[in-house]
């Protein structure tokens, strides 16, 4: 069922907070209003109906001027379920600063990339695509990018311009130095060689440059968790995260759980002393290859907190049926096929005067109902 | 396309100046444009000084002086693309090339020998033919097709084409289908060319593989669609 | 229509303004007189001239029309497939449906490596590109068979002009975004 966007009830009061987080299964949009129709856009997804970036497709539905009221957009990563639409999301917002870890500046990064473009039309992939598009898109229009690093307060909005009354800070809290030179040095199995045959750029993981977000909203805080995952380097990943000394101070209430909820990306510290008790806590499955959550997963987050929600279920999963010839033909095979790109569910949270409510829509769940056994 | 078809086949005919001996099944795969195995099992037709023909799983070969003819009755049709676009890009980039054609190529069957007769009479139709076409078609004999008369064959072209082709044209042929018996079946070919204006200075390949590079998957489509035009009038 | 003799030979036709040129049986017939055949009367116990290849051809006429008289593959289902990952004995893949015009991979499945040819295996890598097409075998005498044709996609190399371009253009790229 797809989303209706024009049903989505009323935008935000302008003193109200909103997280609103999309995700169709492969793919993922945030989306928070952070007072007097200031919006802050992080990462893009397809709604896969209308073929709209999902962000744009819901501001659009809410009565947005994109084009002026969205202040900055941030790209975690480059992973093609992380960029999907993020072009016309950066070309309709014209006046957001685009944040960015220093990947899309590295020449390293560059030369690694560009040949799965350049006069490579049969092998061009979509992510490939995207990210020339918004290259061009930022050259052309001369716009700059804003460095996502550790504990960097990227943008702030002073207490008097909003209708709460609050100020509101924007932070990455990664990728760190040694974060970033560790993706440079793995891109290396993804540089093409002479004479080998051309193929799409398929990405590494773990991702080391993921961008995780951190907001402040006087005493309110949101943590979006983005792709980042553990390693055993305590200099990389969460651990890197929760050992900083220059990171903001808090705890958040939001929390977009990284990486689908996987064990990876799970950290108990992160739950213990960047977390409230209990916080509101998203995630956005992966439909694609091995399911993420687990079960497991599912046990595990909400023995944390009990108000955790995803955007779609994991059994949504439904696959197009063809002729029977085909089917048949496929089964022989022993191939099962599955749909990659179900349909996209919304989460969305509001804050007004201390109280929340949380609202869920299409596939979107509380976290426990993800898989009924659980 | 509306109706899938009893038989399909997809050419790409590249016009230029090639050297046929060269172009064996071991050269091929030597290169890595087919596997060792594709060569190994390839039937050879002939390998001479003006012309190589030969023949595999998937494809057939066919060089002469000034053509190279790559064929193929067996979908994925891309595979054909991917053998000339290696073979130009990677290996014989400088080979001067003037032009190029897509080819498609359909037999299908029709509902019955009524239908395709009344496909013939809408494209050619007998009244135009004054008194001899009245005698054309006067033995119409459902019981015996073979014994019609009627259309042979049309074609239909196209020159003002509007994509970016320099010059060339699209040409649609359509006869009886001389694979498919009793009468129910047509044949449809579709020829996309595609030519440089002035051949005598090309240099090199690039220009005409750019243009099958930009075109091959549409000019498919566009086949395809050309097919459905009549199809849809059976 | 007019009705045809069921023989393959209208193929061979040369149609104004094609440059699907025929090979007249006589054209091919003089190159045939000009190969040395194997193991006739005159050959048997020797080998070839130097500088002359040999061939399979039917001596002394060649016909050109039994060549087109052959089983066609014809795809009900194409899809265009990216492997993911690669596994003991299966691949994972997403897949574009080509049929459909669609150009966002919606699906994905996991297939035995078995199913790659042997010959084809040295091209198996993720990010590698194949065609996977499902539909009918059909012959000239009239069987239909269901099949799959699954062909990983032979594309033409990176070359190294193409690596230094890259480097050159990144270079550019980076001197001309503005980071801050």
């Amino acid at each position: 069922m797809p989303l209706k966007w024009n049903n989505l009830g009323t935008p935000p009061l302008p003193e109200q907070l909103e997280v609103s987080i999309f995700g169709p299964g492969y793919g993922e949009s945030i989306v928070i209003h952070i007072g007097s129709g200031r919006w802050v856009i992080v990462d893009s997804c397809i709604d896969t109906v209308s073929g709209r970036p999902a962000p744009i497709a819901y501001l659009n539905a809410c009565g947005v001027d994109v084009a002026n009221a969205v202040d900055v957009v941030v790209a975690t990563h480059w992973h093609d379920d992380h960029i999907r639409g993020m072009a016309q999301v950066v070309n309709a917002c014209r006046s957001a600063k685009f944040c960015s870890a220093s990947t899309l500046q590295a020449p390293e990064f560059l030369a690694t990339v560009l040949p799965y473009a350049s006069r490579n039309k049969i092998a061009e992939g979509p992510g490939v695509r995207e990210l020339f598009e918004i290259i061009h898109i930022l050259e052309n229009n001369k716009r700059p990018i804003t460095r996502a690093i550790a504990d960097r307060r990227i943008k702030v909005w002073n207490h008097g311009t909003l209708a709460h009354g609050q100020p509101v800070a924007l932070w990455t809290l990664t990728p760190s130095d040694l974060q970033y030179a560790k993706f440079l040095t793995e891109l290396t199995a993804l540089m093409p060689g002479v004479g080998e045959t051309k193929r799409r750029a398929v990405p590494q993981r773990p991702n080391h440059v993921s961008v995780v977000v951190w907001i402040e909203i006087g005493d309110l805080h949101v943590l979006l968790g983005a792709d980042l995952e553990n390693t055993t380097n305590p200099g990389i990943g969460w651990s890197a995260v929760i050992s900083s000394t220059g990171r903001p101070t808090g705890r958040a209430t939001v929390f977009k759980i990284p990486h689908h909820g996987s064990k990876n990306a799970h950290h108990d510290q992160v739950w213990r002393t960047m977390l409230v008790d209990k916080p509101f806590a998203v995630l956005t499955p992966n439909n694609r290859g091995r399911a993420l959550p687990t079960e497991a997963d599912v046990t595990r987050i909400t023995g944390l907190t009990q108000t955790s929600y995803s955007t779609a279920k994991a059994s949504q999963r439904l696959r197009k049926r063809r002729d029977r010839a085909v089917e048949k033909t496929v089964r022989d095979m022993g191939v099962k096929l599955r749909s990659a790109e179900p349909e996209v569910g919304l989460v969305r949270l509001r804050q007004h005067n201390s109280a929340w409510t949380t609202e869920l829509f299409n596939e979107a769940c509380l976290l426990k109902e993800i898989y009924p056994s659980v | 396309m509306r109706i899938t078809p009893e038989y399909g086949n997809v050419g790409i005919v590249l016009l230029g100046s090639f050297n046929p001996p060269i172009f064996r099944p071991e050269w091929f795969a030597k290169t890595g444009i087919i596997s060792d195995e594709a060569a190994a099992t390839a039937e050879i037709e002939v390998i001479h000084k003006q012309i190589s023909a030969f023949r595999m799983a998937w494809a057939s070969l066919r060089i002469e002086s000034e053509s190279f003819v790559a064929e193929t009755d067996d979908a994925p049709y891309v595979r054909l693309f991917d053998l000339i676009m290696k073979t130009f890009r990677e290996r014989l980039e400088h080979t001067p090339l003037w032009a190029v054609g897509i080819n498609r190529r359909v037999h299908f069957r029709v509902r019955d020998v009524k239908t395709r007769d009344a496909i013939g009479k809408r494209l050619a139709p007998p009244e135009a033919w004054g008194e001899w076409g009245a005698m054309v078609t006067k033995e119409l004999n459902e019981q015996s097709p073979e014994r019609h008369g009627g259309m042979l064959s049309l074609t239909m072209q196209q020159r003002m084409i509007g994509d970016d082709r320099p010059g060339g044209s699209i040409n649609a042929r359509i006869e009886p289908s001389t694979r498919i018996p009793g009468g129910i079946g047509v044949f449809m070919e579709i020829n996309d060319h595609y030519e440089l204006p002035d051949r005598k200075n090309v240099v090199g390949c690039d220009q005409i593989i750019a243009l099958l590079e930009r075109n091959f998957e549409s000019s498919l489509k566009r086949s395809e669609w050309i097919i459905d035009q009549i199809m849809a009038l059976g | 229509m007019a009705g045809t003799d069921a023989v393959a030979i209208k193929e061979n036709n040369i149609v104004p303004g094609t440059i699907l040129k025929a090979l007249a049986r006589e054209h091919l017939s003089s190159i045939a007189k000009q190969i040395w055949i194997p193991n006739t009367e005159k050959t048997l116990g020797t080998s070839a001239p130097e500088g002359l290849s040999i061939g399979l051809i039917d001596h002394p006429h060649f016909h050109p029309a039994r060549l087109h008289v052959r089983d066609s593959f014809v795809a009900l289902q194409e899809w265009e497939g990216t492997i993911v990952s690669i596994y003991e004995d299966y691949f994972t893949a997403r897949l574009v449906d080509i049929t459909a015009e669609e150009s966002i991979a919606s699906e994905e499945a996991d297939f035995p490596l078995d199913d790659i040819p042997a010959c084809d295996r040295d091209l198996l890598r993720p990010g590698a590109i194949f065609r996977w097409a499902v539909g009918y075998r059909r012959s000239p005498g009239g069987t239909n068979m269901r099949g799959y044709q699954l062909a990983m996609r032979r594309l033409p190399q990176w070359t190294k002009r193409e690596l230094d371009e890259a480097k050159v253009e990144a270079l550019r790229i980076a001197g001309a975004l503005k980071m801050e």
